[in-house]
This record gives structure tokens, sequence and C-alpha cells, in this order.
């Protein structure tokens, strides 16, 4: 009976991948001089349980690529090879080559074979070029390499093999294959050539020669097996144990060895199937006692469920103030309890989808040792606050973003070594990538103590692209606001690293799509700090409920500042018609939200109704309400699924009397309001 | 018996003499994948040569199938009495060679 | 239409439709698309929509858009009283079924129609609301309007969309 192994496919590739990531973070961690052999030894567990797996699932280049890993890492970790610079960069090209390839089997789509194939050369390479003790004495033609010759149990193993003439486009290669042999005890080789054509009239890819191989070895019959686990069914195999003596060496080129006539003990099997037999236990990881894995459907089930929950809850609770009578207290005091209960189902249930943010975090020591590496500049990355949980659809979408940020940082943010010594700076750039709880929201900053930004290059910049005139006087935050501006750049030469610039604004509209802001903060010469701050989750929302007319209407506390009643002579109006107000320290238009919805308010007069301040978009207004009518949580829906992206709106809810009321989008309303006292 | 190794002198050549050595020189990537590139070449050698080198100086990458064609080219030319020198010979070379069982296929007739 | 093969054993296909009546005139729609049929309720008005889309409305946790054929088929005079209906259709969109809510005078029966019977309609020139008109039918001796829903929805939010987009700019 076959077992349908596919469907551990996905364990075995999220498994493999979260090895490699292991496997990579280790590595960037060694010390090249005196590695730390607990470090070595779970690379090598990382290779050898993605050998197993590959070679149990028939993925044959991948169990054939890493085998050949596995074995550098066993001399690595037996001190026979030194752990040297350029052998750690080999192995971190491996994590990428492996990655390529496990993600190839994956989608079923194609992958860089060429690539694959050289970089197991090059391991081989250094394998027989930095070992110490090879010896080869090419006129016995037998192969002592190292491993225990005259153990008292050995058994002479007769081996033959034939090819099929496909075998080396396959990837497979005999040397390979023969060397590992090698090590389990002493070989001799005998080739057989007589189906070699001459080399005019020979397809140079196919396989013509075949081996009878004589192994004398004290290893157990698995162990020779398993050198050729991954050999395709088409080749012929056979594998005898004898005491018979090896052919004797002029046999090279000419007429075959005579075969022993001992009993031969098994005829190999060549699928990978067998193998699996052995092997289960290399690919399910030992789940550690704390943790399952669940699919993400199902959390979002769960959320959802929680949030229709929030909604029913606000409803009755809605009946219940109406309520009198005897029952009445109880019901009250019932309904309080079951909110807070449901407080704490819903925050449980949100840190369900929570992961931490190192698992984005992790991506950046790699990329910006290879980048520094590339622009020639020396740079630490210093991270804190990783163990810090944020929402796991958040965590999908800030990675790209917080990758343009350090790349940026590196790139035109940190100076090269002359330039910082010139400055008094050391040498070693630093850039830090911190992450933090500031009440209901993550904090992410990225900061780097380079040149920071250049105001009268922005500036300048920004005349040329036509986005500020020549007698605008801005104050630095709206200069540093400006590269948020799409297709904005002021690097003189637009790398192939960051760019011509049109990330900025991207990062910027990829950050508020999550609900989220960002601000810069930079001072010449010192280095410059971008602050992200994001909501803990996408499934709800802290908001002010605001009347506006018979419309109520919800205001993100993330960009409320604060609500006032002005009085008449607070406000001005200014020569085109706009209302302005001071606020802070400087003057905030004010956006009557009445005409902006096309709505009839319950008055028109500012000082009898309430004006919000609101942020975004870099910007601060001032929203005019009717009313302010409380605060509390609500459940995001979209709008979207079965009407479309109206402007102004981020989404809606459903509030406690059934009612449906509008998430305002507080940076596209300023924008397009802007717009319109434009027009 | 490892094959001699000696430095290469070309001969010069009039237009109506045969050539009599020839160099072949391995490009750095040579393996079954782009290995028709080197049989072609080895093709190009003339029929009436006496002494061939092959050149592994610049070889970087190769696997078994290059070390068979190169063990066709020798088992053929040496049958003929060709003089077949190698310079450059990377480790590796050998070691893959003794693994093979074609060392002494690879060995030059010298 | 292809007239169905003249086979006695064979019974025509025929389809279910909903018929709704607006002002004097009687529509029709199939059946599988209607979701349910309510009453009126308040409706949250949407920013910038087109004059026919009346807003959105709570149903069962769905946020679902509700349009007022009447004033889409041109009457001028609506109320929105307790006998006023609401039908919910679902049509397939390329992001999913997408639901929205059509405000009627009132729902009348549901009626067997047979595919060979549906006239074309008389070209009515190019107006918004001849665009969804899949046909005739005479019914018990009136004319039903038979609409095709896609149509009438597909065209219409997604030009309210792509309104506000352009408002925006």
């Amino acid at each position: 009976m076959t077992i349908d192994l596919t469907q551990f496919h996905g364990a075995f590739f999220d498994e493999s991948f979260e090895a490699l990531d292991l496997m990579e973070s280790t590595l960037l961690t060694l010390t090249v001089g005196s590695p730390d052999p607990e470090s070595v030894n779970a690379i090598f567990r990382v290779a050898h349980s993605i050998k197993g797996g590959g070679a149990t699932f028939g993925f044959g280049e991948i169990a054939s690529f890493t085998h050949s890993l596995e074995t550098l890492l066993e001399e690595l970790r037996s001190e026979r090879m030194a752990v040297t610079q350029p052998i750690c960069d080999l192995l971190l090209k491996s994590v990428d080559v492996m990655r390529a390839m496990l993600g190839a089997a994956r989608t079923k789509q194609p992958y860089d074979a060429q690539s694959v194939t050289d970089l197991q050369l090059d391991i081989e390479r250094i394998i027989v070029q930095q070992k110490s003790d090879i010896s080869v004495a090419p006129s016995t033609a037998a192969l002592a390499l190292g491993s225990s010759g005259a153990a008292p149990a050995s058994v002479e193993w007769l081996i033959g093999l034939r090819p099929d003439p496909e075998f080396f486009a396959r990837g497979t290669d005999p040397a390979r294959i023969f060397r590992e042999l090698g090590r389990l005890g002493s070989l001799v080789v005998t080739a057989q050539l007589d189906a070699l054509p001459a080399y005019q009239t020979m397809d140079p890819k196919r396989c013509y020669l075949s081996w009878s191989l004589s192994l004398r070895s004290s290893a157990p019959e698995a162990a020779i097996r398993e050198v050729f686990e991954w050999l395709n069914a088409d080749c012929e195999l056979t594998l005898t144990a004898g005491t018979s003596t090896p052919a004797p060496a002029s046999t090279y080129t000419d007429a075959i060895a005579p075969a022993p006539a001992p009993v031969p003990v098994a005829v190999l099997p060549t699928e990978p199937a067998a193998a699996a037999v052995i092997e289960p236990a290399h690919i399910v990881a030992p789940p550690d006692a704390g943790s399952i894995r669940v699919g993400v459907e199902k959390v979002d089930e769960l959320i959802n469920t929680v949030g229709e929950l929030v909604i029913t809850h606000a409803m009755l609770s809605q009946i219940s103030l109406g309520v009198t009578g005897p029952a009445a207290d109880g019901l009250r005091s019932g309904m309080q309890q079951l909110e807070r209960n449901m407080r704490q189902l819903q925050e449980s249930v949100m840190r369900v989808r929570m992961l931490p943010i190192s698992t984005v975090f992790s991506r950046f020591p790699r990329m910006v040792r290879d980048l520094a590496q590339r622009l020639d500049k020396q740079v630490e990355l210093k991270i804190t606050g990783e163990t810090t949980e944020l929402d796991k659809t958040v965590l999908e979408k800030i990675g790209d973003p917080l990758l343009h940020l350090v790349r940026n940082s590196i790139d035109h943010g940190i100076e090269n070594a002359a330039a910082r010594a010139a400055a008094g700076k050391s040498v070693i750039g630093t850039i830090h990538l911190k992450a933090s709880h500031h009440g209901g929201s993550i904090v992410i900053e990225v900061g780097d103590d380079g040149g920071g930004l250049n105001a009268e290059r922005i500036v300048a910049k920004a005349r040329a692209a036509g986005l500020v005139s020549l007698t605008d006087r801005l104050s630095e935050e709206q200069v540093q606001e400006l590269i948020f501006s799409p297709g904005f750049t002021t690097a003189e030469v637009a790398t192939d690293v960051s760019g011509r610039g049109v990330g900025m604004d991207v990062v910027r509209s990829n950050v508020t799509e999550l609900g989220g802001k960002i601000e810069v903060h930079s001072e010449r010469g010192r280095g410059s700090r971008f602050v992200i701050t994001l909501p803990l989750t996408l499934a709800i929302v802290d908001g002010l409920s605001v009347a506006v007319g018979d419309q109520t209407y919800i205001l993100p506390m993330m960009s409320t500042i604060e609500s006032l009643r002005l009085t008449p002579n607070q406000v001005t109006t200014i020569a085109d018609g706009r209302e302005v107000f001071g606020f802070r320290n400087e003057y905030l238009p004010v956006v009557r939200l009445y005409k902006y919805f096309g709505l009839i308010p319950r008055t028109r007069a500012l000082h009898e109704g309430l004006v919000v301040v609101v942020e975004g978009a870099g910007r601060r207004v001032g929203l005019f309400v009717d009313d302010l009518l409380g605060q509390q949580q609500v459940v995001i829906k979209s709008l979207e699924t079965h009407y479309g992206r109206v402007t102004g709106i981020s989404a809606a809810t459903i509030l406690g009397d059934g009612s449906v009321a509008l998430i305002l989008d507080v940076a596209d309303l300023i924008r397009s309001a802007a717009h319109r006292e434009a027009a | 018996m490892k094959p001699a190794r000696k430095t290469v002198r070309r001969t010069r050549r009039t237009s109506d003499s045969p050539p009599r050595s020839e160099v072949v020189v391995v490009p750095a990537d040579c393996t079954v994948r782009n290995i028709g590139a080197l049989r072609e070449r080895l093709c190009e050698v003339s029929e009436s040569v006496r002494n061939i080198t092959l050149d592994l100086r610049h070889l970087q990458r190769f696997d078994s199938a290059t070390l068979q064609l190169i063990a066709a080219f020798t088992r053929d030319h040496g049958a003929r009495g060709v003089n077949l020198l190698t310079c450059g010979t990377p480790s590796a070379w050998d070691e893959t060679a003794a693994l093979l069982g074609l060392t002494a296929t690879l060995a030059a007739s010298a | 239409m292809p007239s169905p093969p003249t086979d006695p054993t064979a019974t025509a296909a025929t389809s279910q439709v909903l018929t709704f009546v607006i002002g004097e005139a009687t529509y029709g729609i199939d059946i599988p698309c209607v979701q349910e049929i309510r009453g009126w309720s308040a409706v949250t008005r949407l920013p910038q929509a087109p004059a026919d889309v009346l807003g959105v409305l709570n149903l069962r946790g769905a946020i679902v858009p509700v349009l007022d054929l009447r004033l889409k088929f041109g009457s001028a005079n609506v109320q929105y009283s307790p006998i006023t209906v609401i039908i919910v259709v679902s049509v397939m969109s390329a992001k999913g079924p997408r639901d929205f809510g059509m405000v009627v005078d009132g729902v009348s029966d549901v009626i067997d129609i047979a595919p060979q019977d549906v006239k074309p309609a008389p070209d009515l020139g190019a107006s918004a609301s001849s665009a969804c008109i899949r046909g005739l039918i005479p019914v018990a001796g009136h004319m039903v309007i038979l609409l095709d829903i896609d149509l009438l929805i597909g065209k219409d939010f997604s030009a309210a969309v792509a309104d506000d987009a352009t408002r925006a700019a």
C-alpha cells in the first residue's frame, strides 16, 4: 500500500524554510576563528533534516545538494576542516540556493539549476582542497580516504553500477557518489569503457561508462545503501557482500571484472520511497510542547465571529438601557459583566493572530551585511524590541516598507568611511531598528547616524519638480514631508538599490493602508529617524463617533488630536473664503463636514458645534461637526465587498442600534478637501 | 603514473607543412551543461598532429562528463601514437579521475 | 432564440421570475439571484453617490448598498413608507458575489416563463435604464419587463466608483 506523501509536503516546506532561517541567522553570528560547536552542529542538523525530507519526497536535486552540504558540515563539525570566511560565504550562498530550490518545488516553477550545480561543485572542491589527509595512489587505483580500513568486522562489498545514459544530464555525478563510498572504507574502482564511442561521434552529455567497485568497510549495510538512496530507478545497481578478491588492475579499459559467486544479499531498490521507511522522523520536526500550527482561515473565522459578538453585545446594551422595572438593575450589571468578558475575549483572540516582529526583523542582518559589502560601507545593525507582537497581516505588509527604509539608510543615509572619518564620526555607521508598544499602537523606528536629510537639496529638487514655488517658505517639517511626494528623489545617481526614490510615497501609502502613519525626524549631519505608528489590529478600531446632520460618522482615534469648541473670535476668514483657527502655534483650516458630505447640519455656526482636530497626510485640520457622541471600539466592515471605494471613507461599521456608520479616512479626507477648496 | 608535464612550445607553422603540435585550452566552466563546446574544440584538432597539449590552467568547474570526454579523447589519440600532455592540472582533477577509475586511461602515452 | 426540439416527451425549459411593480409598470428578475425581500429600513447615506444609490444598510452583518429603482426608472415622486419594499439580490462579479438591495413599490408574483416567449425590447434609445432590459414577455394580459441584474448593478456601482475617483482628482 503506497501512502500519498504529498499531504506532508506543506509541513516539509514550512519546516525547511524555518530551518533555513535558523541556519542563516546562526551563520551570521558565527565567529570565523573559533566557531561555537553547538552552532555548527545546529547548521549540520538543518542540512541533514532537509536532505532526509528531500530524499523521502523524491526531491532528488534538493537531496543531492544538501548531501554535499552535509558532507562539508560534517567535516566542519568534526573539526577536520576549519571554518573560514570563504566557507561561511559558501554556506550563506547555500541557504539562498536551498530557498530557491524549495520555493521552486513548492510552486512547481523552474529555478536556476546551473547555480545549484556550480555551488555544489564549489563545495566539493573546497572539501577536496582543504582536507589534509587525502592520499591518492593511482598505480593501484585504491582510494583510502582516512576512514577505517582494517577494522576486524569489515566486509567486502561488491558494487556494480550501470547508469542510464541520462545520468549526467540529470545532475548526478558518480564521482560524488564514489567519494562518499570512499569515506566508508577502502575503495577500488574499476571503470568499463567498452561502451564509450570515439570522441568525435559520442554525445558528450550521455554517460557511456559503467563501474564495478569493491569496498572494504565495517560500516553497516544501511550506511552503504544510503549513499545511493536517490538514484533514479533507471540505473542498474547491484550490491553484494562477498569475500573474493577485487578485480585485477589491468581490466580498466576492457573486460568486465569476474563476478563473485556468493549469493547476493539484496538488489538495492532505487526508489526514494524505500527511504521513507527509515526517514519519517526527520521530516516532522518534534513540535515544541507549547504550540500547534493553525491555519490562518480558522483564526480569521474566529475573529469574525468575535466581531459579530461585539456588535450583538452593543445592540443588547442599547436595548438594556431602555429597560425599566425590577429586572433592570440585574440586567444592566449583567451587561457590564458581559462587556468585560467580551473585551477580554476580543483581546485574547486578537493575540492569536499576533506574531513577534522578529519574523520580519530577522531578514535584516543578512540584507544589511550584503548591501553594506556591495556599497563598500561599514554598517552595524542594532535591533531592539524584536519580541514586540503585531497582527499577522500587518506584519506581512510592513516588511517591504521597512526594507525600503533600511536600504535607503544604507544607500543614502550612512556616509562612506572617508566621509564619516572626516566628520569625526566612527567609521562604522549604525542603523537601529526598534519596535515597541505605545498605548494601543505599535511604534517601529528605523534610524541611522548618517548625514541626515539635506534640506537645501530637497527644496531645490522640489522647486525643480514644481512641487514648491520659489516664494514658499517652508518649515523644517514641511521640507522633510516633501520626501513623501511621488517620484521624489535627491539621490544624485539612482542606484539600483533604492532606485529613483519612488519608494517613499509608496512606503507612506503602504503604512496608511494599514491604518498607520509615518513621520520623519532628521538632523543634518547627525542622522535621520523614521517613526511608523501602526494599529494593533486591522479588525477593530478605536473610534470617536460624531454626529453631522442626521448621520453618525466614526473618526479613528489614532488620527484625532483634540476636540474643542471655538469661540467666534478664534476663527478668521482669509481672502479666498477659507476659515482658519489658531491651534498650538499654527493656523489650521476648518473643514465643514456637512458641506463635504452634502448634509443638513444641526447648526452652521462654528461656535455652536464642535471642531475636532485631526491629522493625516502630514497635515492637520479641524473638522466641524454637530456633536460628539462618544468613544467606542468598532468592528471594521468593508464597503468594498458589495459596493466600492468612497473618497474620504475607509470602511463602515454596525452600531449598537443596528444601523450602519461610516468610518472616515482622515488622510483621504484632508487631501480631497484641500483639492476641493482649491477648485 | 602521473603524466609528464611539459611547458608548451608552439612550433612555427609554415603554410605548407601540416601542424605538428596543437594546444587545446579548456575553459573555466566545463561541466555536462556546456560540454558540447569542448567536444567541438576537440574535434577541430587536426588528424595529423603529433603532439597535443591540454591546457587545464583555467579550469575551475568540471564533472564526470568532462572526464569521460577527455578519457575518450585520450584513448583515441593514444591508440594512434599521439603524444598527449596536460598542463595546469587542478588537484581535484587527479582525485576525481581516480575516483572514477580513469587514471590509467587519462595517463598520457608518453 | 432557437426553438426547442419537437420531442413530445421533452418539456420546454422554463425559468422562474419574480415580478414587482414600479409606478405603473411591472418588472421581473430571475429568481436565482434573489436573496430576500424586506421592508423598508433606514439607510446610511453614502457621500458622492449617484442619486439613485440611497446608501448602505446592514444585511445580517454585511454592508450592502441600496439602489432606488424607482428613481432609476424615472419616477419623480418617491415615498418611503412602511410598505416600501427592498428586494435584496446577489450578482456574481470578478471579485466574488456582490449583494445589493433595490427599492420598489411592491412585489407581485413568482411566475414561470418559457425563454422562447421572451420578445426583444424595442429600441427606446440609449438611456441608462433601457440598457439593462433583457426583453419583454406578455403575462396575463400585461407586459412584464425583464431586467438583467448584472447589467443593472455592474454599470451602476462601477460608474459610481469611477465618478468618485474623478471627483477626488
